[in-house]
């Protein structure tokens, strides 16, 4: 549902307070899933209930007036790790996109995955004060006498009455409280802040890696920080810009109702690419002489906390080895509720020569879109540094780069997504710099190196802004 | 040669099931196979089951029932 028509229905027929508005990440990925033949236009959006704004259904509202006046739910409870790089209709706790994913035993008819979802869910209480969320959603069609995904009706049925029968076991053990959607938007108006984030550390629970993930949504953006990228941003939605954006026919985005991105690993690559130039990323490099090694190299693991209004991810230190000196540094990802900006700070706790000259490079490579293709980027409007010694690039793919030694500030305008994204330090002795990119690497980069030295702490902000 | 038709069940075409599509097949009486309409799968129902359980080899923690999420 897009913002037009949730507003709509509302003024309408104003008893509504609840609604399934999305399905989470059911956007281009899932579309190819069914080798384009459903209609999926959602990526983007919340993976838990939020009350959406009233210019943008994925945006939630950050305050009374932008209420829409509903709160709005994700069609299935998602694994926010294997839909995101996989098949949405896989892994959801619908019980039939176990069985679609072929995730149980043929034999035995057991899905184990099911119950680790729906716990994984209810584990997400530790990042959010106390509350946690699921549902299952199931239409007739999920329940066909034919039977589906290549096995009998028996045990699509089986599933159900297994889901159905674990939610009922949590209900009589005092863990789970069924609520009707309007019982369950009294609820959560009744518990929940409009700046209060959702947050979900995430673990693979399916593929047998390590993997961590950390989504982050609120009134300002969405962020997904990988702990296996060494903490980077592998995916940002910019919610602050509250994009008007229609969806069907007779507007500008027939099919297409995603929010758009800043930064999408799967769409505009990530560390990796094929080729020359960068994909979307949000990382650091650390360099020696001319080594440079990566954050996105060093894979580790993050723990949460809650401090005032910040959440904090903390992440396991990690060791960076050159030829001929180690470092070992320790990364933070803070974000401060309500501030539409995360800060990355950086602490050095060890570098094994003392003289050795190493520097840090904090960048973020990004570019606009919602889909597989590279948008245009001829309005993006770079600049670095602030007032009349501002140093600015209009893109026109022409891989320019500027500098400024002691500026603190560099600058991308994306018209587009009416977003304005800055990098800035508090730090009197960076040099910050922006990239353009050319057109086979039709990103924009904004970044600042900095020497660093053991024991000092390096804080690096994104800052979001609407941008008209 | 007769028109093809759907199995008993939706079988799907197993090698795409392997990159993300999920695409049903149709079956070939006078052959007696099944095939897929966008790759050159072509199998019996036992080879269409026994490859579809391929995409498990992903799944490694599947039958583990999991209790810690930190
Ligand atoms: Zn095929």
């Amino acid at each position: 549902m897009d913002a037009e028509l949730i507003n709509y229905i509302k003024e309408k027929y104003p008893s509504i307070k609840c609604a399934v508005a999305t399905c989470w990440e059911e956007g281009p990925k899932a579309y190819h899933t069914t080798n384009n033949s459903w209609y999926t236009l959602f990526d983007g959006g919340p993976w838990n209930p939020w009350i959406p704004s009233k210019q943008n259904t994925h945006a939630p509202a950050a305050n009374e007036a932008e209420d829409s006046g509903i709160v709005a739910i994700p069609h299935l409870s998602r694994d926010l790790l294997a839909c995101y790089d996989g098949n949405g209709s896989n892994f959801g706790t619908h019980p039939q996109n176990v069985l679609r994913g072929m995730i149980y035993d043929t034999k035995t008819w057991e899905y184990p995955y099911l119950y680790n979802l729906i716990d994984q869910y209810r584990h997400l209480a530790k990042y959010n004060n106390g509350y946690s969320y699921n549902m299952m959603f199931v239409g007739p069609g999920w329940l066909n006498k034919m039977g589906r995904w290549e096995q009998p009706y028996e045990l699509l049925k089986k599933s159900y009455e297994d889901g159905m029968r674990y939610y009922g076991d949590l209900k009589k053990e005092g863990k789970l409280r069924d609520l009707t959607m309007s019982e369950f938007a009294d609820f959560y108006r009744a518990n929940k802040t409009y700046t209060e984030p959702e947050c979900a550390l995430w673990k693979d629970i399916l593929y047998g890696s390590k993997k961590q993930l950390f989504w982050y949504v609120d009134p300002f953006m969405r962020a997904c920080v990988n702990m296996d990228q060494g903490g980077a941003i592998v995916d940002l939605r910019p919610y602050v810009a509250k994009l008007k954006w229609e969806v069907g026919i007779g507007t500008p985005h027939v099919q297409d109702a995603s929010y758009p991105f800043l930064i999408q690993e799967k769409y505009r690559a990530g560390y990796f690419t094929h080729y020359a130039g960068e994909g979307t990323v949000r990382s650091a490099k650390i360099c020696c002489g001319a080594e440079e090694v990566d954050l996105c190299l060093c894979r580790t693991h993050a723990t949460f906390s809650q401090e005032g209004k910040n959440r904090i991810l903390t992440l396991d230190p990690v060791d960076i080895e050159f030829a001929e000196v180690n470092v070992k540094l320790q990364t933070k990802v803070i974000f401060p509720e309500g501030e539409s900006r995360i800060l990355i700070s950086r602490e050095i706790l060890d570098v094994s020569d003392p003289e050795a000259e190493i520097s840090i490079n904090e960048y973020m490579v990004a570019c606009y879109g919602t889909t597989e293709y590279p948008e245009d980027m001829t309005s993006v409007k770079l600049s670095v540094g602030d007032g009349p010694d501002a140093v600015k690039i209009d893109y026109a793919y022409k891989c320019r780069e500027a500098s400024i030694a002691g500026a603190k500030v560099a600058e991308a305008i994306i018209p587009p997504v009416q977003t304005k994204v800055t990098l800035t330090t508090d730090a009197d002795d960076a040099t910050s710099y922006v990239k353009e990119g050319y057109a086979f690497s039709p990103m924009f980069t904004l970044g600042m190196t900095k020497k660093i030295r053991k024991g000092e702490v390096i804080g690096t902000w994104l800052n979001l802004e609407k941008a008209n | 040669m007769a028109q093809s038709g759907k199995g008993k069940l939706n079988y799907r075409c197993p090698s795409c099931f392997m990159r993300d599509l999920d695409i049903d097949m149709f079956y070939d009486k006078e052959k007696k196979e099944y095939y897929c309409l966008r790759c050159q799968y072509t199998g019996s129902e036992e080879d269409v089951l026994e490859k579809n359980e391929m995409i498990r080899f992903r799944y490694r923690k599947m039958m583990e029932r999991i209790t810690d999420f930190d």
